[in-house]
C-alpha cells in the first residue's frame, strides 16, 4: 500500500514539474519573441556579439525628430519603447518619401530573418544605404513581394482586424477550412494593408506581384497531413490583387507539349513570374518526377512546355532570360539546386558562378545581377547578390533576410 | 456467423446464470481500471504525437527550410518493415518475460525520448530522419503488449468493450493534439520549440501513467510447451481460428484504402477546397470517438464478428458513394460519420477478436502477428490504390476496391462462420 502511494506522489510529482516546465518555457518564449522582434539586424553581423540596430532614418533621410526614434536603443531593448520606436519609423515613410522621392534610389522589400524566433517582419531599405531600414510593425510575413506600388505579404497569422485568437479557436472547431489561418495581404508603400486579406489554402511558398501590380501569383503547399501515401501538392493561383478575386488556378490550364496536349493527374504548379504585359508568365509544372518551364497565357487559361529541369523561374527585367534553380542531385537529404540562367532567344541555359544549393526564387536586382535568400549553416538567412555570368561570385547583400523584392528607384 | 464465445461457453458447460448475465449489456462501470490508465496513457501519448505531427510540415519547410521534396522522402521512409519486424519481436519477448507492462513502457519511453531528441536534433537532416524512425519503432513495440494488457484484464465477455473504451481515449487525444498545438502556435507564432517542449512533457505524464500506475495483469501459468519465440509465434498460424482472423484481417486491409485516399477522394468528389481534407480528418476521429464505445458494447451483446464485418460493410457503402456520379456537398458529412462508424466497429473488435482467440501465453506475440499482417496488408493497398489512380481514372480505382472488398468480406464470412461448430 505504500509503495503504491509513494508511486502516486511521484506521478503527482512528475505531472507538477511537466505542468511547470511547459508554464516556464511558454514564458521564455513570449519574452523572447517580444524581444526578437526588436532585435534588429547591422548590415555585418558577428555571431557571437549580434549587432543590434534600431533604425533612425530611412532611405537617407534625416532623422525624424521624433523623440523615440532620434535617441537609438541600446543593447538591450526595454520593453515598451521599441514597439513605440517601430511603429514611429513605419510612420517616417511618407515623410521621407514624400520629401525625398526625387533622389529616391532602388528599394529593397524583404523579410527580416534575424533570429529563429524572429517573427518575420516586413522591412524595406534603400538599395544605396543598407544600414538603414524600415520596418512594418504589424505585417510579418512568411514570403513577401512588391511591384509598382503593390506589395503582398503571405502570413501565417489571421490579421483580419479585430480577430483574437480565442475566435479564431472556434473558428477552426466550427468549421474553419484553413489550418492556421494563412493569408495574403495586400499592402503599399507605406505598409498600409489597402485591400482586404485573401484566405490561403495552405503553407505559404511563393509570391510574385505582376510588373504593374495589378496581379499577384502565391503558390501554397496544400499540407495538414502527413500521410505517407499522399506526397506534397502545390496550389498555384493567379490573384487580382484589388478586389482579391481569384482569376485562375494555373493546375486548371490546358497544357502542350511539343504542340500536342500534355496531361497528368500529378500535374503541380509553383514558382510564377510575369512578364510585362500581366497576361503572359512563366511557371514551374512538376510531373512524374520531372520538372519542366511553362509559359503561361492567362486570358486563354493555356500553358506551354517551353523548357525542362527548370524550377522557380524569374524573368530578367528586360524580359529575355530567366533565371531558375536548376536540381542537381538528391544526396542522401534535402534536394540540391543550382542557380542557373536560361536564355529564351536561344533556349540555351548555363549555370552561374553561386556553387552552394539555392532554394529560393531568385529576384532581379537588375539586369546584369540578381538576389535570393540562402540560409546558412546555423538557421539564418541572408540575401545574396551574383552577377549574371558563369564566372560571378557572390556577395553578401543583407545579413538576416529573405524575400527580396526589387522596387527601380524614380532617378 | 461468428458466434464462438457463446457457443463455447455453453460448450464448457458454464451455468446458464452465468450465460444470462453476459447476454446483459456489457457496463462501463465494468471495465477494469487498467484498461482506463493504458487509454489515458494512450491519450496522452496521442496528444504528444499528434500536435508534434500536426506541425511537422510546418517545422520541417518553415523553420527549417527544408524541400517539401524532402519532407515527402522522410516522411516515406518512417514508415518500414524493420518496424513490423520489431514489433513482432517485442510481443515474443514480453510473452517470454511474462512482462507485458515493462515492454510497452519501453515502447513509450522511446517515443517520448524522441521528442526532446527532435528539439536537440535542429535541422541535422539525417538526425532528424532517424528520430522519427525512432517514434514509428516506439509505437512498433509498444502496440502488442499494451493490447495485450487490455485484453489481460479484461473478462472475456466484455473484451470488444474494453478495447472500445481504449481506441475511444485514443481517438480523443489524436483530436486533442493537433488542436493543442493550433492554439499555441496562435498565441506564439513560430513556437515551435514551445510545443516539442510541451509534447515531450505531456508524453512524460503519459509515460507516468503506465509506468507508476498500471500493474502487470497476472495471469496463470498454464502448461507451456516452449517458451515462447518467433517460430512459436508463427506456428499459432496452423491454429484454425487464429488463422482465419489473420487470412480475414489481412484481406479486408487489403481492400481497404488509406484514409488519405477516403479524404482525398471525397475532396476531389464533392469538389471542396483541398484546405478541408485536415477538417475530414478531425471530424472522423470525433465520430470515431463518440461511436467506439457503442460499437464495442453492440459487439460484445450481438457477436463481435458481426459487428466487425458491418464495419466492412459501411466501408463498402463509402465505395459505393465515390460511384455516384453527382455528390452533394452535404455528402461530406454523410461520408465522414461512415468513415468514423468504420473504424469504431472494426479496430478495437479486431483486436478484441485475436485476444479472444489465444491463449493468455502466446497473446502478445499473436496480437504483434496480427499486426504485421495488417500493417503490411494496408502498405499493399496504399501501393496498389495509388497506383490504380493514377495509372487509371479514379472511379477504377474504387470499382476495383469496391469488388476486392465484398471479395474479402464473402471470404471472412466463409472462414470465420467455418468456425462456427455445427
Amino acid at each position: 500500500m505504500s509503495r503504491g502511494n509513494h508511486r502516486l506522489n511521484l506521478f503527482l510529482l512528475l505531472c507538477v514539474s511537466s505542468v511547470v516546465t511547459i508554464l516556464l518555457f511558454g514564458f521564455a518564449v513570449a519574452r523572447r519573441s517580444r524581444v526578437s522582434s526588436v532585435a534588429l539586424l547591422g548590415v555585418k553581423p558577428k555571431p557571437a556579439t549580434p549587432n543590434l540596430k534600431i533604425p533612425t532614418g530611412y532611405a537617407g533621410a534625416p532623422a525624424s525628430t521624433d523623440q523615440s526614434n532620434s535617441a537609438p536603443q541600446s543593447e538591450e531593448p526595454t520593453r515598451s519603447t521599441p514597439e513605440k520606436a517601430l511603429r514611429a519609423v513605419a510612420k517616417d515613410i511618407p515623410a521621407a518619401s514624400a520629401s525625398k522621392s526625387k533622389q529616391r534610389g532602388n528599394l529593397l522589400y524583404f523579410r527580416t530573418d534575424a533570429s529563429a524566433d524572429s517573427l518575420g517582419k516586413l522591412a524595406v531599405t534603400s538599395l544605396d544605404a543598407l544600414d538603414k531600414i524600415s520596418y512594418s510593425s504589424e505585417l510579418s510575413c512568411a514570403r513577401v513581394h512588391f511591384s509598382a506600388g503593390t506589395g503582398v505579404c503571405l502570413t501565417r497569422e489571421a490579421v483580419a482586424d479585430g480577430e483574437k485568437p480565442g475566435q479564431a479557436g472556434l473558428a477552426f472547431l466550427f468549421g474553419l477550412t484553413s489550418f492556421t489561418g494563412y493569408s495574403a495581404v495586400v499592402f503599399d508603400e507605406q505598409f498600409r494593408s489597402v485591400a482586404r486579406n485573401i484566405k490561403l489554402n495552405g503553407l505559404p511558398s511563393r509570391v510574385r506581384v505582376s510588373p504593374r501590380g495589378h496581379l499577384a501569383a502565391v503558390t501554397v503547399f496544400l499540407s495538414g497531413q502527413s500521410y505517407a501515401a499522399l506526397k506534397f501538392s502545390t496550389q498555384t493561383t493567379i490573384i487580382d490583387v484589388g478586389s482579391g478575386k481569384v482569376l485562375a488556378d494555373v493546375e486548371t490550364f490546358s497544357v502542350t507539349r511539343n504542340g500536342e496536349p500534355f496531361q497528368s493527374p500529378d500535374f503541380n504548379f509553383w514558382g510564377v513570374t510575369f512578364s510585362h504585359d500581366e497576361n503572359i508568365f512563366y511557371a514551374t509544372l512538376w510531373s512524374t518526377g520531372k520538372t519542366y518551364l511553362v509559359k503561361c497565357d492567362l486570358a486563354k487559361h493555356a500553358a506551354e512546355v517551353i523548357y525542362e529541369w527548370v524550377e522557380c523561374p524569374s524573368l530578367s527585367p528586360d524580359n529575355t532570360r530567366i533565371a531558375f534553380k536548376k536540381r542537381v542531385g538528391f544526396v542522401g537529404g534535402p534536394a540540391i539546386w543550382r542557380i542557373s540562367l536560361l536564355d529564351l532567344r536561344t533556349l540555351t541555359a548555363t549555370p552561374l558562378g553561386e556553387t552552394r544549393s539555392v532554394d529560393d526564387q531568385v529576384e532581379w536586382l537588375d539586369n546584369d545581377r540578381i538576389l535570393y535568400a540562402l540560409s546558412e549553416n546555423d538557421k539564418r538567412t541572408n540575401i545574396w547578390a551574383l552577377p549574371v555570368d558563369p564566372n560571378g561570385s557572390p556577395r553578401l547583400l543583407l545579413a538576416g533576410a529573405s524575400s527580396p523584392a526589387v522596387v527601380p528607384g524614380m532617378n | 456467423m461468428y458466434q464462438l464465445d457463446w457457443v463455447t461457453r455453453i460448450r464448457s458447460r458454464q451455468s446458464r446464470s452465468d450465460i444470462a448475465k453476459t447476454l446483459d449489456w456489457p457496463r462501463l462501470r465494468d471495465v477494469s481500471p487498467t484498461v482506463w490508465k493504458l487509454g489515458f496513457t494512450s491519450l496522452l501519448t496521442d496528444i504528444s504525437s499528434e500536435m508534434v505531427g500536426s506541425i511537422l510540415p510546418v517545422y520541417f519547410v518553415l523553420h527549417l527550410h527544408f524541400s517539401p521534396q524532402g519532407f515527402g522522402f522522410m516522411d516515406g521512409i518512417s514508415q518500414g518493415a524493420t518496424v513490423a519486424l520489431l514489433s513482432l519481436i517485442s510481443g515474443v519477448l514480453a510473452d517470454r518475460w511474462r512482462r507485458q507492462k515493462e515492454v510497452a513502457t519501453a515502447g513509450y519511453a522511446l517515443s517520448a525520448l524522441s521528442r526532446i531528441a527532435l528539439l536537440a536534433a535542429g535541422s541535422v537532416w539525417t538526425l532528424v530522419a532517424g528520430i522519427l524512425a525512432l517514434d514509428r519503432v516506439g509505437k512498433g513495440i509498444r502496440t502488442a503488449p499494451r493490447d495485450a494488457m487490455i485484453s489481460l484484464s479484461s473478462p472475456r465477455d466484455e473484451l470488444a468493450t474494453a478495447f472500445s473504451v481504449h481506441r475511444a481515449l485514443d481517438t480523443c487525444g489524436a483530436i486533442l493534439g493537433p488542436l493543442t498545438a493550433f492554439l499555441l502556435l496562435r498565441s506564439l507564432p513560430e513556437a515551435f520549440n514551445l510545443i516539442l517542449v510541451a509534447s515531450f512533457c505531456i508524453a512524460l505524464v503519459g509515460l507516468g501513467v503506465i509506468w507508476l500506475l498500471v500493474d502487470q495483469p497476472s495471469y496463470p501459468v498454464a502448461f507451456r510447451l516452449n517458451t515462447p519465440s518467433v517460430r512459436l509465434s508463427f506456428a499459432l498460424l496452423t491454429e484454425q481460428r487464429f488463422r482465419a482472423l489473420v487470412i480475414a484481417a489481412g484481406a479486408l486491409g487489403i481492400a481497404t484504402a488509406g484514409d488519405g485516399f477516403i479524404y482525398l477522394l471525397l475532396q476531389s468528389n464533392t469538389h471542396s477546397s483541398v484546405a478541408s481534407i485536415p477538417l475530414y480528418a478531425f471530424l472522423t476521429a470525433i465520430f470515431y470517438m463518440l461511436l467506439s464505445v457503442p460499437a464495442g458494447r453492440l459487439a460484445d451483446r450481438w457477436g463481435r464478428g458481426k459487428i466487425f464485418l458491418s464495419g466492412y460493410g459501411l466501408l463498402a457503402l463509402i465505395y459505393a458513394i465515390f460511384l455516384l456520379p453527382q455528390m452533394g456537398s452535404r455528402m461530406q458529412f454523410v461520408v465522414v460519420a461512415l468513415f468514423g462508424a468504420f473504424y469504431a466497429a472494426t479496430d478495437g473488435v479486431l483486436a478484441a477478436m485475436t485476444s479472444a482467440t489465444l491463449g493468455a501465453e502466446l497473446r502478445t506475440s499473436g496480437l504483434a502477428l496480427l499486426n504485421t499482417a495488417t500493417g503490411l496488408s494496408r502498405l499493399v493497398s496504399s501501393i496498389l490504390f495509388g497506383c490504380l489512380w493514377t495509372s487509371g481514372a479514379m472511379r477504377t480505382a474504387v470499382w476495383t476496391f469496391l469488388l476486392g472488398l465484398s471479395a474479402a468480406v464473402i471470404i471472412s464470412v466463409l472462414i470465420l462462420a467455418e468456425r462456427k461448430p455445427e
